[in-house]
């Protein structure tokens, strides 16, 4: 048993240098997410403006964005952005796919932050215009401090979830590290040590950002009551 | 609030400028070939951490390099999905497609075949106490195939109904564990499941199973490379060096 567990081991991983394929998987998949997660945020600044708008104009591109976005799924969405609307730019594979996700966590970031600046009392707003700033101050000195403590927590699990969601890239053929699995899986026939390590990669991984992402709530929290 | 949405429209947007300038890529021209290819089919493409062209090694891709020596032109060798391949033909994301593919008629009314450098053959994967002897004793049986493969088309047409999988690994995994009961591949990467797994056999049936031949995609009227793949693919057969290049990463896999 052990015998047999070992020797599996080592014609996934260590034979012919193959964990080396999973450690550039581990780097095409935090260089997509790191893009995409700027790109979303940046999206969803955009769009929960746009929505919060009271021009009608932006508020329905904002709604159909949003609406559009969540109603399809990100396979087909990366696959139409690689496929159909990108070719003839001849960017890169990982900046393509980045901005595939991008665009679509930007749908979901969008609401986030819509719903955080909702959750500030309305009396805030008024006590800002009161006070003499202007709605931009307001909205920048006032609200928006106050709303980012409402958003974090969920801007940290879309961040996750967003990590998971590219172990679609394979489709349009960048290795990441399921991508980087799946090669060891079908080059020596077994499936077992392939996938496990996979999941143990992702885990460890994303185990390290939440780690890191609780100490900046706590940062965050800690301010609060100050 | 009119602000910050200019600030954030002007920061996406240069964002979007410089990843666009930053970068080129793609297929290149000139003398450089890009092929694509999917290599998950072992032994005639698979990922290794060293391999002829990049971390992509096999039977094909040793073909694939020994086409750019002979035109001195440098390979390039883009991994992409099965399904994707001949759309990233026509967008041309890539100049050719070498990835074991069948030149079949509904193919060649999308891109141009070069002369078929390798014919291989459908079988169909058993239990050693199968009672599987031929195509038409598949029919009360529970069928699996890979998902877009050849093996796909041949039980379709049989009228069989069937699953089909992502991966051959799975759909051997799927026999192995007793879920069911044949499935339909590859000759060549047949050999290597039943050499990996006890207790398999190959089971042949000529009369049902036509015999197919690879082939080298390319562009539509792209006369061009494809008489530089044809006059190469010609000198290899001519030469024995496919040949030896089919046992030699046979047996290699087959030894892992």
């Amino acid at each position: 048993m052990m015998a047999k567990f070992s020797n599996e081991f080592y014609k996934c991983f260590i034979k012919e240098d193959r964990y080396k394929l999973l450690i550039s998987g581990i780097g095409v998949t935090i260089k997509v997410s790191l893009l995409a997660i700027i790109i979303g945020i940046l999206i969803g600044m955009l769009i929960a403006m746009c929505n919060l708008s009271k021009k009608k104009v932006l508020r329905v591109i904002g709604g159909i964005y949003t609406d559009v976005i969540r109603g399809t799924p990100s396979v087909t969405q990366l696959m139409i952005i690689y496929f159909v609307i990108f070719p003839p730019l001849q960017l890169e594979k990982w900046i393509v796919a980045a901005i595939a996700f991008g665009i679509n966590s930007g749908a979901y970031v969008s609401e986030i932050i819509r719903a955080g600046i909702l959750s500030i009392d309305k009396g805030q707003t008024e006590a800002g215009r009161s006070l003499g700033l202007n709605a931009f101050q307001t909205m920048s000195r006032i609200v928006i401090p106050q709303a980012v403590k409402n958003i974090f927590p969920a801007l940290c699990n879309e961040f996750i979830v967003l990590i998971k969601e590219t172990a679609i890239v394979g489709y349009v053929g960048l290795m990441d590290i399921q991508k980087a699995g799946d090669f060891i899986k079908s080059a020596t026939f077994l499936a077992f040590m392939p996938l496990i390590g996979t999941a143990v990669i992702y885990y460890v991984l994303i185990k390290i950002l939440t780690l890191a992402l609780k100490k900046v709530e706590n940062r965050l929290r800690r301010a609060d009551a100050v | 609030m009119k602000k910050t949405t200019k600030l954030l429209t002007m920061m996406l947007a240069g964002i979007l400028a410089a990843s666009l300038t930053a970068c080129g890529g793609g297929s290149a021209k000139g003398n450089a070939i890009t092929f694509g290819t999917n290599p998950e089919f072992p032994p005639f493409e698979y990922v290794t951490s060293n391999g002829v062209i990049g971390e992509f090694d096999g039977i094909d891709m040793a073909i694939a390099k020994q086409i750019g020596e002979d035109n001195s032109m440098e390979v390039k060798m883009e991994s992409m999905e099965f399904d994707s391949l001949l759309i990233a033909l026509q967008n041309g994301q890539i100049d050719a497609v070498i990835a074991g593919m069948t030149a079949t008629d509904e193919r060649r009314e999308t891109v141009d075949f070069s002369t078929p450098y390798y014919t291989a053959t459908q079988v169909m994967i058993v239990k050693e106490d199968s009672d599987i002897a031929s195509a038409a004793d598949m029919a009360d049986k529970k069928i699996c195939v890979i998902q877009g493969y050849t093996g796909e088309v041949c039980v379709q047409d049989m009228g069989y109904t069937y699953e089909a999988f992502k991966k051959g690994t799975e759909a051997v995994m799927e026999l192995v564990n007793g879920k069911c009961d044949v499935v339909v591949l590859d000759s060549a990467t047949a050999q290597k499941y039943v050499s990996d797994n006890e207790g398999l056999k190959i089971v042949e049936d000529a009369s049902a199973f036509e015999s197919e031949e690879y082939a080298i995609a390319v562009q539509k009227d792209n006369t061009e490379l494809l008489n530089k793949i044809n006059a190469s693919i010609e000198k290899m057969l001519a030469d024995g060096t496919i040949n030896d290049l089919a046992v030699k990463y046979t047996e290699a896999t087959n030894a892992e």
